[in-house]
C-alpha cells in the first residue's frame, strides 16, 4: 500500500517536473530557430523552421501537445540532428548506466571496506590515514581529478587511454581500458561519502547492546564486526548510496565532458549549448524519471536489508 | 571450590569530570546450581561490576582485583581465552531484549551461532536444536518462530529467546541483568519461574541482578546488597526479609512494590540518590541518606562483619529498628 501511494506521488513530481523543464527551456536567452538556420538566415526559412517545430504555436497549445506526445512514447525530434529524440537518449544512456554502474561497484568496494578499517581502527594510525584519505577524496573536483589522473595514467605513464570510447563489440579489451579512468574518477568521491558514512554507522553499532550481546556469545572480533555491525551498518550505506545517485548522475555530466564519452550527461550539455529544445526536454524528463524511480527502488532495497520496514510496507510476519 | 569467586572487584571510570568509583572492592562468591541475587539501586554499579567479569566493560573501564571462575581468572584474561568462557561457561541475559536482539537477524539464528561456534554444530543441526530449545524455554510454535525477527515478538518472547540462546551451550553460570525490567509486570514471573526451572533441572548457578527486591523473594537463595559500588549486607534469602541488619536493605525492603500494583517498580520510599563516588571517602557511603546515622557513621567505614549465621553487614548500627517498620517479610 506504501508503495502504491509512493508510486502515485512520484507521478505527480513527474507532471510538475515535466512543466517546469517545458517553460524553463521556454526562457532560456535564444532563438532555436536562428541556432539551427544561423545568423544571417532569411526570414523565409526561419518561419519554415519555426513551422516544422511547432515553434510559432501559443505556449499552451505546445504544453498539450507536448505532454500528447510523451503519453505515445514520442520525445520529439531532436532540431539539431533531426533524429528522433528518444532515440539519441536511448543510444547515450547505456553508456552513461555502464559508466555509472561500474563506479558505484568500485565506490561500494572501496568505501565499505575502508569505512569499516576507518571505524575499527578510531584513535589509531589507520583509522586516522583512513579519513584523511576520504577527506581528500570528498574534497577534490571530479574535473581537476581526471584531469590529473589523465596527466599521470596516459600521459607520464602511458598505461591507459587518455579519453574517448569505444563500444564493446568493436573491441572488448580498449571498452574496458577506456573505462577505468572515468569510473575511478567518478566514483572517487562517491567512495569517499560511503565511506564517512560506514565510518559513522559503524561505530555507532558497536556500541549497541546487540553487538554486546554478540561478544558476549563468544563470537569471534570478525564475526561481530561482519555479521552484526556491518549487516547494520548497510542499511544505512544502501540509503546514501540511493540519495546520492543524483550526485552520481552530476559527477557523469562532469566526467564525460573530460573523458570525452558519448555518454547521457554529455548529451545534455551539447544540448543545452545547441538550445536543442526537444532534445533538453527529453533529458531532463529521463533524468527526472531515472531520479524518481531510483528513489522507490531505494526503498523496496532498504526493505530487503532491514526487515523492520516490511511491516510497514503491508507485509507480515 | 567456588564457581564464581569474586574478590576486591574494583572498577574505575576517568571521566572528564574526574574519576568515577563505579565498584569499589567488591566481594563475593557463587557456589554451583545456587542462584544469588545482586540488588540495589539504579546506578549503584551492579551492570559494571557483572560486565566487567567477562571482558565486557569497554577499555575505559580501570578494573583490578581478581574473579576466578572454576579456578580460572577472568579479569585480565585475553580476548582468545574470555572467547572460550562467554556463551559456552558463562552466559548473560540483558536487561532490554529487543535491543540485545540484533533486529536484522532471524532470532533462531542468532541461537544457532553460539551453537554453531562453540559445538561445531552444522546449520541443520543447530536448526534442531534450537527448535528443541524454543520449546524448552516455553516459545509457543517453535518450528515458526525460528525464522522470525525479534519486532515480531512480543518482549517476554524475546527474553525467552535470549534466555534460549543463553543456555544453549548448557553453561555452568548464567548472568542475568535485570531480566524482567523491561518487561511487564504480569509476564515477569513467568521468567522468573524460568529461571528458575532451568536452574533445577540443569545445575547451572544464576547470578540475578535486580533492583527490585520483590524480584528476589520467590526464586534467590542468596542475597548480595550494594549501595554505591559497596557490598552492605549479605544473607540467606529468608534471612535478609525476617531480619534485615542494614538500614539501607530496610529501605529496599520497604520500597517492595504490593502485589498487584503497578507496572513501576522504582524505588519511592528512600529519599536521596545514590552518591557518584570519585574516591573512597571515611565514612559510611550511606550515612548521608541514614536515618539513624551517628557521628561515627558520617568520619569512619564501617567494616564487614559476621551478624547471624551466613549473614554479614557493613554497618556501625546493625540491625537496629526504625520506623516505618518492615512490610515485606517472606511468606
Ligand atoms: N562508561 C562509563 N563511564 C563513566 N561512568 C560510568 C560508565 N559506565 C557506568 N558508569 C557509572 O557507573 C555507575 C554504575 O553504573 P551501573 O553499573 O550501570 O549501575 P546499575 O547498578 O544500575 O547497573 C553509574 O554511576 C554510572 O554512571
Ligand atoms: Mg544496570
Amino acid at each position: 500500500m506504501r508503495f502504491l501511494a509512493r508510486a502515485g506521488s512520484a507521478l505527480i513530481t513527474l507532471l510538475i517536473a515535466v512543466a517546469v523543464v517545458f517553460l524553463g527551456v521556454r526562457a532560456l536567452p535564444g532563438d532555436p530557430a536562428v541556432a539551427l538556420v544561423g545568423q544571417e538566415g532569411d526570414p523565409a526559412a526561419l518561419e519554415a523552421v519555426r513551422q516544422q517545430y511547432g515553434l510559432d504555436l501559443p505556449i499552451t497549445v505546445q504544453f498539450v501537445k507536448y505532454l500528447e506526445q510523451i503519453v505515445t512514447g514520442n520525445l520529439g525530434t531532436s532540431v539539431r540532428t533531426g533524429m528522433p529524440v528518444s532515440e539519441v537518449i536511448a543510444g547515450a544512456i547505456p553508456v552513461t548506466l555502464e559508466l555509472a554502474v561500474v563506479a558505484i561497484s568500485v565506490a561500494v568496494a572501496i568505501g565499505v571496506t575502508t569505512g569499516v578499517i576507518a571505524a575499527l581502527g578510531r584513535g589509531k594510525a589507520t583509522g586516522w590515514l583512513v579519513s584523511v584519505g576520504a577527506l581528500i577524496g570528498l574534497s577534490i573536483p571530479a574535473f581537476w581529478l581526471g584531469i590529473m589522473a589523465i596527466l599521470v595514467f596516459a600521459i607520464m605513464i602511458p598505461i591507459l587511454p587518455a579519453s574517448g570510447f569505444v563500444p564493446i563489440d568493436v573491441d572488448p579489451v580498449a571498452h574496458v581500458t577506456h573505462l577505468v579512468l572515468p569510473a575511478l574518477v567518478l566514483g572517487s568521491a562517491f567512495a569517499a561519502v560511503i565511506m564517512r558514512q560506514t565510518r559513522a554507522a559503524m561505530l555507532e553499532a558497536l556500541t549497541t547492546d546487540y553487538v554486546r550481546t554478540a561478544i558476549a556469545k563468544g563470537l569471534s572480533r570478525r564475526q561481530v564486526v561482519v555479521k552484526h555491525a556491518l549487516r547494520n551498518s548497510l542499511v544505512v550505506v544502501a540509503t546514501v548510496v540511493g540519495l546520492q545517485l543524483g550526485t552520481l548522475i552530476a559527477g557523469a555530466v562532469v566526467t564525460e565532458q573530460v573523458f570525452v564519452i558519448p555518454g547521457f550527461g554529455k548529451l545534455m550539455i551539447d544540448a543545452v549549448t545547441t538550445r536543442d529544445y526537444p532534445l533538453i526536454q527529453g533529458v531532463v524528463l529521463i533524468t527526472a524519471t531515472a531520479y524518481i524511480v531510483i528513489n522507490l527502488l531505494t526503498d523496496l532495497l532498504y526493505s530487503l536489508l532491514d526487515p523492520r520496514m516490511r511491516i510497514m510496507s503491508g507485509g507480515s510476519a | 571450590m567456588s564457581l564464581l569467586d569474586v574478590r576486591d572487584l574494583t572498577v574505575r571510570f576517568s571521566t572528564k569530570k574526574g574519576p568515577v568509583l563505579a565498584v569499589d572492592g567488591l566481594s563475593y562468591h557463587l557456589e554451583p546450581g545456587e542462584i544469588v541475587s545482586l540488588v540495589g539501586e539504579s546506578g549503584c554499579g551492579k551492570s559494571v561490576g557483572i560486565m566487567s567479569l567477562l571482558g565486557l566493560q569497554g577499555p575505559q573501564a580501570e578494573i583490578s582485583g581478581s574473579a576466578r571462575f572454576d579456578d580460572q581468572e577472568l579479569l585480565g584474561a585475553s580476548e582468545r581465552k574470555l572467547r572460550l568462557v562467554r556463551g559456552k561457561q558463562v552466559a548473560c541475559v540483558f536487561q532490554d531484549p529487543m535491543s540485545s536482539l540484533n533486529p536484522v537477524v532471524t532470532v533462531g539464528k542468532q541461537v544457532a551461532e553460539v551453537l554453531r561456534r562453540h559445538r561445531g554444530l552444522s546449520a541443520a543441526k543447530a536448526r534442531l536444536r534450537v527448535i528443541d530449545l524454543f520449546e524448552r524455554v516455553g516459545i509457543p510454535a517453535p518450528a515458526q518462530r525460528y525464522a522470525s525477527y525479534p519486532h515480531e515478538m512480543s518482549g517476554g518472547m524475546r527474553q525467552r529467546v535470549m534466555i534460549a540462546m543463553a543456555i544453549a551451550c548448557e553453561p555452568r553460570l548464567l548472568i542475568a541483568d535485570e531480566p524482567t525490567t523491561a518487561l511487564d509486570v504480569t509476564i515477569q514471573a513467568g521468567i522468573l519461574e524460568l529461571l528458575k526451572e532451568l536452574r533445577d533441572g540443569t545445575g547451572m548457578a544464576v547470578l540475578l541482578v535486580t533492583h527490585d527486591l520483590g524480584v528476589v523473594a520467590d526464586i534467590a537463595d542468596r542475597v548480595i546488597v550494594m549501595y554505591a559500588g559497596r557490598k552492605v549486607e549479605e544473607a540467606e534469602v529468608r534471612a535478609l526479609f525476617n531480619d534485615p541488619q542494614h538500614q539501607y536493605t530496610r529501605r529496599l525492603l520497604e520500597a517492595i512494590p504490593q502485589r498487584g500494583g503497578g507496572r513501576d517498580r522504582r524505588l519511592h520510599g528512600i529519599p536521596g540518590t545514590v552518591p557518584t563516588l570519585r574516591d573512597s571517602p571515611d565514612a559510611c557511603t550511606f550515612s548521608e541518606r541514614c536515618a539513624i546515622a551517628s557521628e561515627r557513621c558520617h568520619t569512619a567505614r564501617p567494616g564487614f562483619a559476621e551478624a547471624g549465621p551466613g549473614q554479614a553487614v557493613s554497618c556501625w548500627h546493625p540491625g537496629a529498628q526504625t520506623a516505618p517498620a518492615v512490610k515485606g517479610a517472606v511468606r
